[in-house]
């Protein structure tokens, strides 16, 4: 008798114990998902980035210029370097050369080469003259040097995966993104953020073009830094 | 009488020793769960750090500093554990998926089982049950090779019912429970069928109230088995946030100290209740099935 009483009671503290560990584990799991950073997804997306650049310097042409082919090196201010990229031009955009000296003539241009030096700041550029005016002749005036104004063409730069500049950070030189998949959790279905490596191609109006496929949605925006492994979750 | 009194002393001292040891452990875990997490991590360095330079070391190897009483008791563990960790409580609850199973279905499969075995009359009875015996006198680590190979063909390697099939039919229970069925009165049998009673009344009705405390006796020792069954969850689980606690408290203590503690206190309270609640049924069970424990 006072044995099965006693069992009663012990009974009665495993059930309470195991009551306690299914309210326990509920309520663990509740906090832990408030405590999950709260991100806002989205994939890159076709974008167009379209820009003309000005640059400002001072060009030497060639002595000679059979078929008004010409050769400019110039002075770029550093700042004026796209921050992400460092580019400024490309070859092959199509570029007028203003010169001061031979009555504000502005010639049609192309960019062969474009190299950046390792201070950053010396670009040197080739250039095929064609000039805007049809009565232009070099040997009028000289041209050799001067003051001049190297202005580019707009030009659309289409990418196949843009992002905005929120959802691409830094780690040394590296850039990366984090890309969000879908996983079996301890408690169900859980969205892990992990790193993905990427390239920069181009950077305008906070948005940027990255140079890696990526299929998993993207972390666009988030409240708190989440990390490698990180488990996130989804503003309503 | 004076020699008689000096050897009782000497067999409490030696008993006392004996049950000190039993019970370090549970103290140790007991109380180191109620050490901070640095100081747990301070205390069981394996180098020298600034919260523990005072302790004994050599070479910049740090001894550890095994101790009962925490410098600071508290129960931040315990509320990391339970608030902050619902991590642990999966592998808590992966536990209690194993083993309640396993012995849940011991329990409804050895029962009829051992009564066949017990009842039916043809020639190789014996013979199985010896095979039955051989099986389960065998090495678990020879089993498992078999059994992994099934799990594989039945595709179901990587789930408990890898480890709950073969767990539901382990033979141990059959030759418990067929221990007792032995000394059970053939009369008891006679008498219900003249009052009209078939087998399965007769197994309902009157054998199992009466091997109710060898159940209670399977019951306690499938669960201890399974309730720390290491190997098999190694061979067969292969994701590991479906490891069930006696696998997961060996990653806990490489990885997070801190945790083991609390942990391990949860990890033995389930066992600890079963214990008390069939602590003398599986002392008569096993008495009455004809074993020694």
């Amino acid at each position: 008798m006072e044995e099965s009483k006693r069992n009663r009671k012990v009974l009665k503290w495993f059930i309470g114990f195991l009551i306690f560990m299914i309210g326990i584990t509920y309520i663990s799991h509740t906090i832990n998902v408030w405590n999950m950073p709260r991100v806002s997804l989205g994939f890159p997306e076709k974008d167009t980035f379209s820009r003309a650049y000005e640059m400002w310097g001072e060009v030497i042409l060639t002595e000679e210029y059979p078929g008004y082919e010409a050769a400019a090196v110039f002075l770029m201010p550093s700042e004026t370097l796209p921050k992400a990229t460092g580019r400024v031009a490309l070859a092959g955009d199509q570029i007028y050369v203003h010169i001061k000296h031979i009555y504000g003539a502005a010639f049609l241009g192309e960019v062969m080469s474009l190299e950046i030096t390792e201070e950053g700041m010396w670009m040197t550029a080739a250039f095929n003259l064609i000039p805007m005016n049809p009565e232009f002749n070099p040997d009028l005036d000289s041209i050799k040097g001067g003051e001049t104004i190297l202005g580019l063409y707009n030009r659309d730069y289409a990418y196949d995966a843009v992002v905005p500049a929120s959802a691409v950070y830094k780690e040394g030189t590296n850039y990366y993104v984090m890309v969000v998949t879908a996983e079996e959790g301890p408690w169900g279905r859980v969205y892990v953020a992990s790193k993905r490596g990427l390239t920069i191609l181009d950077e305008m109006n906070g948005m940027m073009a990255i140079g890696v496929t990526i299929e998993e949605p993207i972390i666009f925006y988030t409240d708190s830094m989440v990390n490698h492994g990180d488990y996130v979750r989804f503003y309503p | 009488m004076k020699r008689r009194k000096i050897k009782k002393a000497f067999i409490y001292i030696l008993l006392t020793l004996a049950a000190s040891v039993m019970v370090f452990p549970i103290l140790f875990t007991l109380s180191n769960s109620l050490m901070s997490g640095a100081e747990i991590a301070d205390r069981y360095a394996k180098t020298v750090t600034p919260g523990n330079w005072y302790d004994p070391s050599f070479s910049g190897i740090h001894f550890a500093r095994i101790g009962l009483i925490p410098d600071f008791a508290t129960v931040r563990q315990y509320v990391n554990m339970l608030f902050l960790r619902p991590d642990i409580l999966r592998y808590f609850w992966n536990s209690v998926m194993i083993t309640v199973p396993v012995v849940l279905g011991q329990c409804i499969i050895s029962a009829p089982a051992a009564y066949a075995f017990e009842q039916a009359h043809w020639k190789y009875k014996e013979a199985l049950f010896f095979v039955y015996a051989v099986i389960m006198l065998m090495p678990l680590q020879v089993v498992m090779v078999p059994n992994y190979i099934m799990a594989n063909w039945l595709n179901i390697l990587d789930s408990y019912l890898a480890i709950i099939l073969p767990g539901i039919f382990s033979p141990f229970g059959v030759f418990l429970i067929r221990q007792q069925l032995r000394s059970f009165p053939k009369e008891y049998y006679d008498a219900a069928r003249m009052d009209g009673a078939e087998h399965g009344s007769y197994f309902l009705v009157v054998v199992i109230p009466a091997i109710k405390p060898t159940l209670a006796a399977l019951s306690i020792l499938t669960f201890v088995e399974y309730w720390n069954m290491v190997d098999q969850a190694v061979v067969f689980i292969r994701t590991e946030w479906k490891e069930p606690m006696s696998v997961f408290l060996s990653t806990l203590m490489n990885q997070e100290t801190s945790m083991l503690f609390v942990a391990s206190v949860l990890y033995m309270l389930p066992a600890l209740f079963l214990f008390l609640l069939g602590e003398k049924s599986m002392a008569h069970g096993i008495q009455l099935s004809g074993l020694k424990a």
